[in-house]
């Protein structure tokens, strides 16, 4: 299908092609029973994610006597898009998705220090409006670093990709559904990329502007991940209420 | 305000390496959200680690001939070895005030066990626990006078409350908790106590 995706040299939603989203807002401590949390809104997106742990690993066959292992599970509820998703239970794409936040998060969560326990990392995308991979990776950073979980440095994700015969950053579903490429990726602050996904097309040049973009947006959303934890201390925490047995 | 340090910040003053500060080509990082005291950092959320010769508070759960299986409020399982007991019992759902003796790859054995009786238990994040006991237990001297309690402290995370005033005491710590992060605490819980 031909659709135009740039008007007036504008995309579809008045952005330039290295503009993020908006509004962009992340919010840590947002839950009460979890040990970290954080509620993320980027565009239409809406994610809420929690963090348990380290505990101890059950089934046992899980742990690993050398280092902790995480446990990720990423899930679209059934009201987050435009289409009917029915069940929430895991499918082929959620269990995609989980895997590869997982090993992205093992990069610097300093699971030597945790042997022979779970961290477990929960990721609800309550609205959906494309680009739900690097905002909920994103928002399970920040739920990590909420929980108190050592890490070696934050990561943060954006997506890149080609639309409109342009290359623009943080594509949203009309981008993602009928523009040539797509590239999710994550980076750490240090600058090492641990998520690289890509899907469609593009030349070696078209790529590297791309992950230019990429490390561009991911240094605002580094940004938003220290403001969200300044805000929260900035005040009496009013999270948590103590169970008293 | 003090300066809020995030996972990968660099920091500039000489801190204690620990678990929430990491070296690197002679750097120090951190590893947890926090800010920096005097000669220390201090995390404002830190998963607990026991380190022998740690007291703290747990909870039975489970016994067999030979041992008790111990809540700790973490990762490890808390090992109680009967014949330690000396002849005393531990029933399921007692709650005891004990050292660690030793760290194994995930239990710990306790030791100087004492078994504390008709209180209540609270959970706290492990990494408030300075702050509720305060410097040389100021804090916790100033919540037991004011509400006539007796009050152990685990390093865990677990608080047990026995006395008078326990809904009081319960409502200090969990202001300590929430403003563990601000300045001028130790005031601020005084008028409280003092007040009502």
């Amino acid at each position: 299908m031909d659709v135009e995706l740039f008007k007036d040299g504008k995309r579809l939603d008045g952005r330039d092609v290295e503009d993020l989203r908006k509004p962009l807002k992340l919010e840590v401590g947002v839950l009460q029973k979890a040990n970290g949390s954080a509620y993320m809104e980027w565009g239409k997106n809406k994610i809420l994610a929690g963090v348990f742990g380290p505990k101890e690993a059950i089934p046992k066959h899980l742990a690993n006597p050398e280092r902790g292992v995480i446990r990720c599970i990423y899930t679209m509820s059934t009201f987050a898009g435009l289409e009917d998703h029915g069940r929430m239970g895991p499918n082929r794409r959620s269990i995609e998705i989980s895997k590869v936040m997982r090993e992205a998060l093992e990069n610097v969560v300093m699971l030597e220090k945790f042997p022979s326990t779970i961290i477990e990392v929960y990721v609800i995308v309550l609205q959906s409006e494309g680009g739900t991979r690097v905002s909920s990776l994103t928002a399970a950073a920040a739920a990590l670093m909420d929980a108190g979980i050592p890490m070696k440095e934050p990561i943060a994700a954006v997506a890149a990709g080609k639309a409109g015969g342009k290359v623009i950053l943080d594509l949203n579903k009309d981008e993602d559904n009928y523009g040539e490429a797509d590239v999710p990726m994550a980076f750490t602050k240090s600058g090492d990329i641990v998520l690289f996904q890509m899907d469609g097309k593009l030349s070696k040049e078209e790529l590297e502007t791309a992950i230019d973009y990429g490390w561009k947006g991911t240094e605002k959303l580094f940004e938003l991940q220290r403001k969200a934890f300044e805000e929260e201390y900035s005040e009496p925490l009013d999270k948590k209420l103590r169970m008293v047995e | 305000m003090k300066r809020i340090y995030i996972p990968g910040d660099v920091i500039d003053e000489p801190v204690a390496k620990s678990l929430a500060v990491r070296e690197d080509k002679g750097k120090l990082y951190a590893t947890v959200v926090g800010t920096v005291e005097g000669k220390s950092f201090i995390p404002f959320e830190l998963a607990y680690i026991p380190v022998v010769g740690d007291a703290i508070v747990g909870i039975v759960y489970d016994k067999k001939p030979s041992v008790y299986f111990v809540d700790t409020n973490s990762s490890y399982t808390g090992l109680v070895i009967a014949r330690d007991l000396r002849g005393a019992e531990l029933d399921v759902g007692d709650v005891i005030f004990a050292k660690v003796k030793k760290v194994e790859e995930d239990s710990i054995v306790l030791g100087d066990i004492k078994i504390l009786q008709n209180g209540k238990i609270m959970s706290v994040p492990s990494s408030k626990i300075p702050r509720i006991i305060g410097k040389g237990a100021s804090m916790l001297n100033l919540i037991k006078d004011a509400t006539k309690t007796v009050i152990y402290v685990g390093a865990n995370g677990y608080v047990w409350i026995a006395g008078k005033d326990v809904g009081k005491s319960v409502k200090a710590i969990n202001a300590i908790i929430e403003k563990a992060h601000l300045s001028g605490l130790t005031d601020e819980i005084k008028q409280m106590l003092e007040s009502d």
